[in-house]
């Protein structure tokens, strides 16, 4: 924004796009084209040592409550930290997928495949 | 050849406003607020002139005024908020399942019994004490069990004593405190108590009580003595201003720890608004005073005709001027519409509910149904579950569902981020439907709006710091929840 000031909070959210995440999550047009921009992870070199799946949808079957969003995924999991998953979604279709496994860096091994059922 | 077409239902723009004389502009999809640039003004004057143009007619308009850097520039602020587009540009907001959120508030009625017959009151089920129904202790105790189940992550609650009159109950209000405080402590949260009374029945016992609980409180009082007598007086039929205003200057001597606030309801030839305040803010010395027409049926002598509405609204800017006066110097004034209005302005409040009736907030009746909120209890608008069995979520999700779209009628509007439809039991007394617009106060809706748009853009253009300072956190939340009907909607 070059010739609105911003005067409310609201309207600072809106006019800062690219300098944080999304602008209002339920709105992302309203800042046209710059909010709707994903950007890559922050965390380059953590990446592998906090398993941080994130999720295409969240428990309730929409977008909304997702913490990051799920183009973040895409772009995260990419240049420069590469990792080749399709990761489970465990809110929603395999719960289970991690039971047991509580450690990632232990017990990455034991995370197995999914495959759909018939 | 493209053109650029002014959207009209995603702005307004007030002013000028403050020293240098720009136009406040509010976004209304976000309830954004931004300083117009001259630039920018004269690029939305042309649209607004024009309604519709085409790269021509911005070239010949602007050249040599103003680089054509800053056309563009202006041209793409207003682009990327959807205010110029190529064609009609909506920013629908889809209707979202509420399947479960914790409460945090729980309106008791105690009774329906009340020693006051004010000529105006709202209740369907309004009854002398005598004849009252009132509230089981097991039944209101069931009810506070229910909220603190239901309050899932939050560490405090609150519960309001309503009536009737509550005070012609005190004896199971103590009780229903004590047990408040007492289970609430067993699970770990705080609890705060706030009631809504006419104040005839205070006594220094009940005041020392109501201190050594920091109890918020509202008191309904209409004005100086010829007003507050002409529609709140007793079952007998007598003037109570008297016995109101002595008890309420014990209340006030008496220290109590949170503003009390008192709402004033206007009705038929009570719209002194100015001389309302002066006397109930300046000589009684009320913190927060809040104005509301009263809720009356279309055909109602009660109600408040056009020209009534005019007087209140003419007043009611009186005193916002007089509120943003304040702000500027960072000063606070009591005038509670305008401070819950400025409060949705600073935060960019989008409403898709108009409140937070079945969200955050349920009523008993005395029989232990639940309701949205305390003006349902005792209709027949039928129940959303009871103490016993619990929240209906299933229902309460349906009407929650359709509260959220917005009625064809709304699509146009510029306070829809605001109002969001208007007070539900207001619709329900005109129309029948608590879903439906409460098309009688629209116009008084936006331009109240329109005002405080001006006012905030004045206030904060002055003294950016006034909404970050604590002038804003004078109102106890619950207090605001039962301003009522159109304070509401006019929030």
């Amino acid at each position: 924004m070059k010739h609105l000031r911003p005067l409310n909070h609201k309207a600072h959210t809106l006019a800062q796009p690219a300098a944080g995440t999304f602008a209002d999550p339920s709105a992302p047009e309203a800042a046209g084209e710059n909010a709707a921009t994903v950007q890559p992870m922050a965390s380059v070199v953590g990446c592998t040592t906090t398993f941080d799946p994130g999720w295409e949808i969240d428990a309730f079957g929409g977008l909304a409550s997702l913490c990051q969003p799920m183009e973040a995924d895409l772009y995260g999991c990419t240049d420069p930290c590469w990792w080749p998953a399709q990761l489970a979604d465990s809110m929603n279709t395999a719960r289970e997928w991690t039971d047991g496994k509580n450690s990632a860096l232990r017990d990455w091994r034991e995370l197995q495949a999914l495959f759909p059922e018939d | 050849m493209t053109t650029l077409e002014l959207q009209r239902h995603n702005y307004r723009a007030v002013g000028p406003v403050g020293a240098a004389g720009h136009r406040v502009l509010l976004h209304v999809p976000t309830t954004s607020v931004f300083e117009l640039d001259p630039a920018a003004d004269a690029v939305l004057g042309l649209l607004e002139e024009k309604s519709r143009v085409s790269r021509e007619d911005v070239q010949t308009r602007f050249d040599g005024a103003y680089s054509p850097g800053e056309v563009v520039d202006s041209l793409a602020d207003l682009m990327a908020l959807g205010i110029v587009a190529g064609g009609r540009k909506d920013y629908a907001i889809i209707a979202r399942p509420i399947e479960r959120t914790p409460l945090n508030t729980l309106v008791l009625t105690l009774t329906t019994g009340c020693n006051l017959g004010c000529s105006y009151c709202y209740r369907e089920d309004l009854t002398t004490p005598r004849a009252a129904q009132v509230i089981e202790r097991e039944t209101a105790m069931r009810g506070i069990d229910l909220l603190l189940r239901e309050a899932v992550d939050h560490p405090r609650v609150n519960i309001v004593f309503f009536g009737g009159e509550p005070l012609t109950r005190f004896a199971t209000l103590r009780e229903l405190v004590a047990y408040a405080n007492e289970r609430a402590a067993a699970v770990g949260k705080g609890v705060d108590f706030s009631l809504t009374t006419n104040a005839t029945l205070l006594t220094n016992e009940i005041i020392d009580f109501f201190v050594a609980q920091r109890f918020g409180i509202s008191v309904s009082m209409d004005g100086d003595e010829i007003n507050h007598n002409r529609h709140r007086i007793t079952v007998g039929g007598k003037g109570t201003y008297r016995q109101v205003a002595h008890n309420v200057k014990k209340l006030l001597a008496a220290g109590i720890g949170r503003p009390v606030g008192t709402r004033v309801t206007l009705a038929s030839g009570n719209t002194d608004v100015l001389r309302l305040y002066r006397h109930l803010h300046d000589e009684l010395g009320i913190a927060e005073v809040g104005f509301a027409p009263v809720t009356a049926g279309k055909d109602s002598p009660l109600g408040l005709d056009g020209d009534e509405m005019r007087t209140v609204l003419d007043a009611m800017k009186v005193l916002g001027r007089e509120y943003t006066a304040a702000a500027k110097l960072g000063l606070r004034h009591g005038l509670s519409n305008m401070t819950a209005m400025m409060q949705d302005l600073w935060s960019g409040t989008r409403k898709t509910l108009p409140c937070g009736a079945g969200v955050g907030l349920l009523a008993v009746g005395t029989g232990g149904g639940l309701s949205l909120c305390h003006r349902f209890t005792g209709t027949d608008s039928g129940y959303f579950g009871d103490v016993e069995t619990g929240v209906d979520r299933a229902a309460l999700s349906a009407f929650l569902q359709q509260a959220q779209e917005l009625h064809p009628a709304c699509r146009e509007c510029r306070a829809r981020s605001i109002c969001a439809g208007g007070c539900y039991h207001e619709a329900y007394v005109h129309d029948g439907n608590p879903l439906s617009p409460t098309f009688a106060h629209c116009d008084f809706v936006r331009e109240w709006l329109d005002f405080g748009v001006e006012c905030f853009g004045e206030i904060i253009i002055a003294n950016p710091g006034f909404f970050t300072a604590r002038a804003l956190t004078n109102t106890p939340a619950e207090t605001s929840v039962l301003t009522g009907t159109v304070a509401d909607t006019y929030h």
